[in-house]
């Protein structure tokens, strides 16, 4: 290993940027999952899921748990459980795939998305 | 030392803070996530002064244009004044110079300005009739002494009811605004293919937008489309068929739920897409009118290979009372 971060090995900010419409694309032609996406404003949710994947992604950032509960709350009513977020992990993986990061920086990234699984399930 | 002020509060900036830190630090409840210039929560608006270009990088041109920077990515050099964005608006007098009816619910309204360089057609203003009564439209058409609106009459609307009782030529009313990122933009003469899209009222950005292109002379080609229930909605119908004529690269296309002659018949994300074709990633699309078919259409242009940052919109929100 050399002593470059996650982030600056995926490629930073334009990684982010190169990811976005690819996950989200991938997200929202999902019918196991696209439901919970229902009604939301796409311009603000492309924002959204860019600070999730400079997080994911081992950037800088400042979401904290209760955000991610805040956030979450109304899904988890909804029926939002592990499988939903193993199906987003699963499409973070292929997007990653697609832009061609190495297998373990994405088996790191899965894990960071997996340290938020709790506060997202609110559990 | 530089100094920043927000709401007439000013804020001096230490060593090398941004103007992000510096607010924070003060206490200042600011929107923020990333702090390294990603997310854009801290989208701010420059009223005064100057930014580094480094604190637009990555914002769309339409937001530049408009002065818009990051907070988190803008170390000031010089004192700025700045306000929170779409908090920046200004509020100027104005009088109703014109009022008709362009079909049996949708009004024209026109209202004099003084300076037309503040507009740009696709933006939205509120309009002011009184401390208690502000609804936004979208801009229509501007020229030099006035702005076009175009609204749609609500049952038991206030506006709606004050348009069509109380005001009349002459009538003084306040403009607030411009807001919005929905206008044409194109600086370097690019020769994008453009795509509008808009159900009811929709269409006054959109007109607006695809008349300041063609004014602009724009090359590539123009391609607006106008949803409707049945073609009683299709409002400004032979303006549009008259702007056809006139250009050869503007096509106007019409499309309505019930059977109508002579109008295709479908609904107008099936029209969008199929006019998409081909030219997805070269595209700016604008998407305009009630929520939502707005947010169908601009997810189902995105699913389709448009780039997020490709498709502009303002959706219209109508008030429930």
């Amino acid at each position: 290993m050399n002593d470059t971060t996650l982030f600056e090995r995926l490629g930073g900010e334009n990684a982010v940027n190169a990811a976005v419409d690819i996950f989200y694309r991938k997200v929202l032609a999902d019918d196991r999952v696209n439901g919970y996406f229902d009604g939301v404003d796409m311009e603000k949710q492309i924002q959204k899921q860019k600070g999730f994947l400079t997080m994911v992604f081992g950037g800088p950032n400042n979401y904290t748990g209760k955000d991610m509960r805040e956030g979450h709350k109304h899904l988890v009513l909804k029926g939002l459980n592990d499988s939903h977020v193993d199906i987003i992990i699963e499409h973070l993986g292929s997007t990653l795939q697609e832009l061609g990061a190495k297998d373990e920086d994405i088996t790191e990234v899965a894990a960071i998305a997996n340290s938020v699984r709790n506060d997202v399930l609110n559990r | 030392m530089s100094s920043i002020t927000l709401n007439k509060q000013s804020y001096t900036v230490e060593d090398n803070d941004s103007v992000l830190d510096t607010l924070l630090k003060n206490g200042v409840d600011y929107p923020h996530s990333c702090k390294i210039g990603t997310c854009q929560s801290c989208l701010t608006k420059l009223v005064d002064g100057t930014v580094s270009s480094e604190s637009q990088h990555g914002l769309k041109p339409t937001l530049v244009a408009q002065n818009y920077f990051l907070a988190c990515q803008c170390n000031p050099e010089n004192n700025i004044v700045i306000a929170r964005a779409n908090e920046n608006a200004v509020s100027t007098p104005s009088k109703i110079i014109k009022l008709s009816h362009l079909n049996a619910n949708v009004l024209c309204v026109r209202l004099s300005i003084d300076n037309p360089n503040l507009f740009k057609a696709g933006q939205y203003i509120n309009l002011v009739a009184s401390d208690s009564l502000v609804r936004s439209y979208s801009i229509a058409d501007i020229q030099s002494n006035y702005l076009e609106l175009h609204v749609k009459l609500i049952p038991n609307g206030l506006m709606s009811h004050w348009l069509s009782t109380v005001a009349k030529i002459g009538t003084a009313a306040h403009i607030r605004g411009p807001l919005g990122e929905c206008f044409y933009y194109n600086t370097d003469n690019e020769t994008f293919p453009i795509v509008l899209a808009g159900t009811g009222t929709g269409l006054a950005p959109l007109i607006g937008i695809a008349q300041d292109a063609l004014a602009h002379k724009h090359q590539g080609e123009i391609i607006l489309i106008h949803g409707g229930v049945d073609e009683t909605d299709l409002y400004l119908h032979d303006t549009l068929c008259a702007i056809q004529k006139a250009h050869s690269n503007f096509t106007y296309a019409p499309c309505v739920l019930h059977k109508s002659n002579g109008i295709e018949q479908a609904s107008i994300d099936k029209i969008l897409i199929k006019n998409l074709c081909g030219i997805m990633h070269e595209v700016q699309l604008f998407i305009c009118g009630p929520t939502e078919t707005t947010n169908k259409m601009k997810t189902e242009a995105f699913l389709a290979g448009v780039p997020s940052a490709s498709i502009h919109s303002d959706a219209f929100i109508t008030l429930k009372s």
